[in-house]
């Protein structure tokens, strides 16, 4: 059933990493991202290789549902893979059959950047598996704060993404509902070339965005009689605290960019 | 110190400049801990009334006291609105959030509601609606009863001293709109919060204090519900209907059966009846 | 042309976690002329059942059957039977898409296939079906109506393709007692004039007023059938699934009870007979 689909990719178990605080995991995340990216030959992936394995046992992610999230890559991966493989620079030939040429430096870019990407994805899906995006909001909301001195509408943002969230399954819910009921006036949405099935969508979207826009009426006017008035002397149910296991999150990340970056260094 | 909680004095409504008022000249006052109902058909204008009520809109002409605060007065807005907080009629349009438990929070973070008081809170405001086993929940997966107490438990977590719901039953089943109706019944009795109930329920408007029937944008009838439903022809005429019982007892009374125009309920009904055979 | 349903099953989900049994072993035959309706709790299966009725979805297992052909079966055209089984949903009016009243009824006669002039006669009758002017709103958006009539537009527009059945889910939902009136009084006129049709409903005075024979849905199974008179005098069992049952029942139900000897009313108009016979004719008691 459509009500059942979930958003993001939380999957919700306790764990030392479900424990730290969004905005540890967000900043950490980017450190992670500039270790990735600092990492200039295949042993210093290493580090990054332990730290992920590291990572994922303790968050208690079953490692099925971290491979499942490099899946919607494979065609990207293989793509990465392929080019670097066969049109790589370099002159230390390394396999020859016929017109394919692979050499010893297109070899390394290949794996290289088919690497970079798994561990980019990787690291990303850690934290959205393990923190609920009404709580990736939150987070977003007070580091962007600060920006609100160059005019950014950092709590703006984040109501907007709180409120998407909340009305996505209802509005799925909405589109089922319409394109069944034009299924019974005797639409036809899945036959017909290209043209033809455009023109089958607008009894479902017309429907759709009138009951979109009425719906954000509604809920502006009941925000506003529960006396909302942005983010101006607003409280909150959920305060974000750093704790130890924040600082102590933070220690292991600052070592793997030290170890990538000595990697890169003494190599 | 006056008990009147909401007085409306000489009140029109315009959407348009020049288009008919919505409203037109309404006076009427509500006292605390009254228990009202608000009749209409669609687009009498008791919407409208609904939303002037909390200072949504504003009243072209005349002026509207929340207990002695004027709701033109911007300084007084937020102070009105969280002591009069208001249901609507969708119960899909008017949760903000994916967890029961932040929805309930919306409202008292809006207004400053220091963090450590909040928890608290909830569970007082959800218990007191039946929804404290929900409060993990998300919100969509609840029925359109739960989904309406809910909201009723984000206003209560407010503390406020009146409801006002606007037709906050029209889209529930039978039970869902039983389950609504008798929380808000039990709030008034035990917390003597202030209710105006707009509906086009008959039945919910039998089991007020007090009814008032608004049509074209006036008060045409307030009185108890006995003195407003003993006057069938009166409300069709304006597009709305008696309880079943009252139908039956002017259908009795029209062939020359002896009974009180008063008749309201089954119970009301059975005892005359009962009455006139012994 | 009876509508059947053989041992329908359905199974959300099957073999998930989330399965759920949503309708379990139904038969039921929903023959020409009569008016159904369809009760039951939130949740017991109605809508399921409903949507089964003209092939938006297909049983798990058993076989709905038209005129004794499955109308699952891989060659019956089922676009052609969508025709002939109109379902009209809950809020239909949050359906209507189209610039004017009459292209938003045509969509479903043009859907047909069918030529202008027969599209256009087709709109006007289905107009004229729930009392709507065409001269007056035909050209109208659908948008700037009221609730009442937008409801009514879109009613039109499933009637505008000449089903031979017509099921409704919840047709009154949301409308004020006028608006209501008019809406029952269109489907009473269209089920006299020979439509068969079937109601899903929460309201049993509706119920009572228009319904030939009532089919009980608790837990996705069928619970009973019969005519009004029947279903409503099982007024404990009706209570126990949380089910309202009409006023007139509820009074009549008691006053028996007090050993009084009138008849099992579930309207008020017999109720009415039988309360002016017992209060004017003596003989107040039974023996």
């Amino acid at each position: 059933m459509l009500r059942d689909i979930t958003l993001g990719q939380y999957y919700p178990v306790d764990s030392f990493v479900h424990q730290l605080d969004p905005r540890t995991k967000i900043l950490l995340t980017l450190g992670y991202i500039i270790a990735v990216f600092m990492a200039s030959n295949l042993l210093a992936y290493v580090p990054i290789v332990l730290f992920l394995v590291l990572a994922i046992r303790v968050s208690r992610i079953p490692a099925k549902m971290m491979l499942r999230s490099i899946r919607p890559l494979r065609v990207l991966l293989i793509f990465t893979f392929v080019l670097n493989l066969f049109f790589g620079a370099g002159d230390e030939v390394v396999f020859r059959l016929g017109f394919i040429v692979i050499k010893y430096e297109g070899l390394m870019n290949a794996l290289h950047f088919s690497l970079r990407l798994i561990f980019l994805v990787m690291g990303t899906s850690l934290m959205t598996l393990t923190t609920p995006p009404v709580v990736l909001t939150d987070g977003l909301e007070k580091l962007a704060s600060p920006l609100r001195v160059i005019k950014f509408p950092a709590h703006e943002m984040a109501m907007m993404m709180t409120i998407a969230l909340r009305f996505i399954p209802t509005l799925v819910e909405e589109a089922d509902k319409i394109m069944k009921a034009q299924t019974a006036r005797g639409a036809d949405f899945t036959s017909g070339n290209i043209k033809q099935r455009t023109q089958a969508m607008i009894p479902l979207l017309v429907p759709l965005f009138i009951s979109a826009f009425r719906r954000a009426g509604d809920l502006a006017m009941a925000m506003e009689a529960r006396c909302y008035h942005g983010g101006e002397g607003r409280t909150r149910l959920h305060v974000l605290k750093y704790g130890v296991k924040d600082a102590l999150a933070a220690l292991v990340v600052l070592g793997l960019l030290a170890a990538v970056f000595l990697v890169g260094k003494l190599l | 110190m006056s008990s009147a909680h909401f007085v409306l004095n000489n009140v029109s409504y315009r959407y348009d400049e020049d288009a008919k008022p919505a409203l037109n000249k309404v006076s009427f006052s509500v006292n605390k801990g009254e228990f009202v109902a608000v009749l209409g058909h669609n687009g009498s204008g008791k919407s409208t009334l609904a939303k002037l009520l909390n200072g949504l809109f504003l009243p072209s002409e005349g002026h509207i006291l929340v207990s002695g605060m004027d709701t033109r007065d911007e300084q007084y807005t937020w102070d009105i609105r969280q002591k009069a907080g208001m249901v609507f009629q969708n119960p899909d349009n008017q949760i903000v959030a994916t967890v029961v438990r932040d929805d309930v929070a919306f409202g008292m973070e809006n207004i400053g509601v220091p963090s450590p008081q909040m928890p608290p809170r909830i569970d007082e405001a959800l218990g007191a609606v039946g929804m404290l086993p929900f409060v993990d929940r998300a919100p969509h997966l609840l029925s359109g009863g739960q989904k309406q107490r809910v909201a009723i438990a984000g206003i209560l977590a407010m503390h406020p001293e009146a409801l006002i719901l606007d037709e906050a039953t029209a889209m529930l089943d039978p039970s869902g709109r039983k389950e609504v109706f008798d929380t808000v019944q039990r709030l008034n009795q035990e917390q003597g919060i202030t209710v105006i109930w707009i509906t086009h329920f008959m039945e919910e408007a039998a089991k007020s204090e007090r009814v008032m029937v608004i049509h074209q944008g006036e008060v045409r009838m307030d009185g108890t519900p006995r003195e407003v439903f003993a006057q069938g022809e009166t409300l069709r005429s304006f597009r709305l209907d008696v309880p079943p019982m009252a139908l039956l007892s002017e259908e009795l009374r029209g062939r020359g059966i002896d009974l009180p125009p008063d008749i309201l309920t089954v119970e009301d009904m059975e005892r005359e009846v009962l009455a006139r055979c012994r | 042309m009876p509508l059947t349903l053989q041992n329908v099953t359905h199974i959300y989900q099957p073999g998930s976690p989330f399965q759920s049994v949503a309708l379990s072993d139904i038969n039921l035959t929903i023959d020409d002329g009569e008016l159904l309706a369809l009760i039951g709790h939130t949740g017991s299966g109605k809508s399921t059942l409903a949507q089964h009725l003209n092939g938006l979805m297909q049983p798990t297992s058993g076989a709905v059957l038209l005129d004794g052909e499955d109308i699952n079966s891989k060659d019956t055209d089922k676009r052609r039977l969508r025709f002939q089984v109109g379902l009209v949903f809950q809020y239909p009016e949050y359906q209507l898409f189209e610039e004017t009243v009459e292209k938003d009824i045509a969509f479903g006669p043009k859907n047909m296939g069918l030529s202008a002039g027969e599209v256009k006669d087709r709109v006007l009758a289905a107009m004229d079906m729930v009392g709507l002017s065409y001269e007056e709103i035909g050209q109208k958006s659908p948008f700037e109506l009221s609730g009442g009539q937008m409801r009514r537009v879109a009613l039109a527009g499933v009637l505008a393709m000449q089903p031979r059945i017509l099921v409704l889910d919840e047709p009154t939902a949301g409308l004020d007692p006028r608006a209501r009136k008019f809406l029952l009084e269109d489907i009473q006129r269209l089920h006299r004039e020979g439509t068969t049709v079937v109601m899903i409903s929460h309201s049993m005075d509706d119920v009572a007023q228009l319904a030939t024979r009532i089919a009980v849905m608790e837990k996705g199974q069928l619970a009973m059938t019969g005519t009004p008179e029947e279903i409503f005098s099982q007024y404990d069992r009706l209570t126990g699934m949380g089910l309202d049952v009409p006023q007139a029942s509820v009074l009549s139900h008691r006053l028996r009870g007090k050993g009084l000897a009138i008849d099992n009313c579930y309207q008020l108009s017999c109720l009415a007979d039988e309360l002016e016979k017992l209060l004017k004719g003596g003989a107040p008691h039974a023996s």
